[in-house]
């Protein structure tokens, strides 16, 4: 029952192996933080984000969402393949939506687990729309390949906040 | 003329004693800009910044030998600088991607968790060596010591369980089953308990050290770093999700008080008087300063960027 092994063996061997974990926290995380300002009333704005099962009719990548149970949704891209996104809250009086990605999917989105905070705040009589990421690349060994390093990763979220940023916007102006 | 002179600096030095005495230093790291600041919790300043190894996140200070440790998951590496100059003394070359760590007094040993190995490191302090490397759970991250009971726990974040070894021989003592994801372990010796921050479960699980029982799964979202007050009365949490740090009573067990902080808070540490809390907040680039009498915030210094991790260096 000496479930403890020595490894000293395999230590000495060196470092050769390549681990890609889920939720892992070890490799450095990383950081998005994109804002757009939108012509319309913070509610008019805070309607549509807020509503976490209604994603896909304004974020212009997302073919469909599906509910799984309350606080858990599905999310089909139009190019193909699925994640899914856990709620954690959505704060009224703040005008805040935060969650995370549940089950990732590293072939169509490079990215191993997300936060993803959305809040829009006034600007004047306009509003100001923040989507703010932090985030692991999809290989978080030390020794990723390029697909799933670092730069994939922040390439992927910056694009998915932009794009749903600028969708947003032309949605809610039009 | 010269004893004038030295009365006189006596005396200023006496002025000025109560903050020398008291000066409470604490170590932050910024993993992306390789750099340690000292942050001043008398002044509220970062005093100073100096350049590290690539990545660092996990710190810990051996008072004994003056030792500052670092550890570089990114890098394979466990840095070793003093605690007066801040001199680089040492990269351990460890392999794998160390990330936890935690101080054996006793044994003059550091314990180091290595998620991509699923094991501990055990690194020799005086010899500054890696001496032994035992197996444990999948992707080992937080590590917490019972110097009294002689115990180290472990939490391994993919088999969702705690891990408990005896401290002074390579020997397995329990594999206890944990919350979902479990990261943060810290042990309260006064309460003879073990809390575990359990991030994808949103959950403390708090478990008795002689009994290995869970205790209970205390509610808190996304759970990143955990403290516990001197007295072992107080349980505090940052919660990344929440944006809060989260008072817990750890007789009741249950939330006192849910105070917020700046965005995605990472670290916590206490001030020697426990009053005060300072939390990283890791998307802020910031302190908060929690008054923790009156539950609130009552102030923020700016950081570096993405900071991470806190702790005294006192």
């Amino acid at each position: 029952m000496n479930v403890i092994t020595k490894l000293l063996a395999v230590f000495n061997l060196g470092l050769s192996l390549m681990v890609t974990s889920v939720w892992a926290h070890g490799p450095t995380p990383q950081k998005i933080d994109e804002q757009i300002t939108i012509n319309a009333d913070v509610g008019e704005v805070w309607d549509m984000v807020k509503s976490f099962d209604a994603f896909a009719e304004w974020h212009p990548a997302v073919k469909s969402i599906v509910m799984t149970d309350p606080d858990t949704r599905v999310v089909t891209l139009k190019t193909g393949g699925e994640f899914t996104d856990s709620l954690d809250e959505v704060n009224e009086t703040k005008k805040y939506i935060g969650y995370r990605l549940l089950e990732e999917n590293i072939k169509v989105f490079p990215v191993s687990f997300y936060t993803i905070n959305i809040q829009v705040i006034p600007e004047g009589s306009n509003s100001k729309v923040m989507w703010s990421g932090r985030f692991y690349r999809a290989d978080t060994g030390n020794f990723p390949a390029e697909n799933l390093n670092d730069e994939s990763a922040v390439k992927a979220m910056k694009n998915y906040a932009k794009s749903g940023l600028e969708a947003l916007k032309s949605v809610v102006e039009k | 003329m010269k004893y004038h002179f030295l009365s006189k600096f006596y005396l200023l030095l006496l002025l000025l004693s109560p903050t020398l005495l008291f000066s409470a230093n604490f170590y932050v790291s910024s993993q992306i800009s390789n750099e340690i600041s000292i942050f001043n919790s008398d002044t509220l300043q970062i005093e100073q910044s100096f350049e590290v190894p690539q990545g660092p996140v996990n710190l810990l200070v051996d008072q004994d030998s003056q030792a500052f440790y670092i550890s570089h998951p990114d890098k394979g590496i466990v840095s070793v600088f003093d605690t007066k100059k801040y001199n680089l003394l040492k990269e351990i070359d460890t392999g794998g991607q160390p990330f936890g760590m935690v101080l054996d007094d006793k044994n003059k040993k550091l314990f180091v968790t290595d998620w991509s190995r699923d094991s501990v490191l055990v690194i020799n302090t005086v010899s500054q060596q890696v001496v032994d490397i035992l197996s444990v759970g999948k992707s080992p991250a937080g590590i917490a010591i019972d110097t009294v009971g002689r115990k180290v726990f472990i939490a391994n974040r993919e088999s969702n369980t705690l891990t408990v070894l005896d401290a002074d021989r390579a020997r397995l003592l329990a594999n206890i089953k944990t919350g979902d994801r479990p990261y943060a372990v810290k042990f309260n010796l006064q309460k003879n308990q073990i809390y575990v921050g359990c991030v994808k479960g949103n959950t403390i699980t708090v478990i008795d050290a002689d009994s290995y029982k869970v205790m209970a799964s205390l509610p808190v979202k996304a759970p990143y770093d955990l403290a516990v007050s001197d007295d072992g009365r107080k349980l505090y949490v940052t919660s990344q999700a929440e944006n809060k740090l989260v008072v817990f009573d750890t007789s009741k067990l249950h939330a006192m008080a849910r105070i917020s902080t700046g965005k995605m808070p990472e670290g916590v540490a206490l001030s020697s008087d426990n009053e005060r809390a300072f939390v990283v907040n890791w998307f802020s680039n910031s302190i908060s300063i929690i008054d923790l009498k009156r539950a609130k915030q009552s102030g923020s210094i700016a950081l570096k960027n993405e900071s991470r991790m806190i702790v005294t260096a006192n």
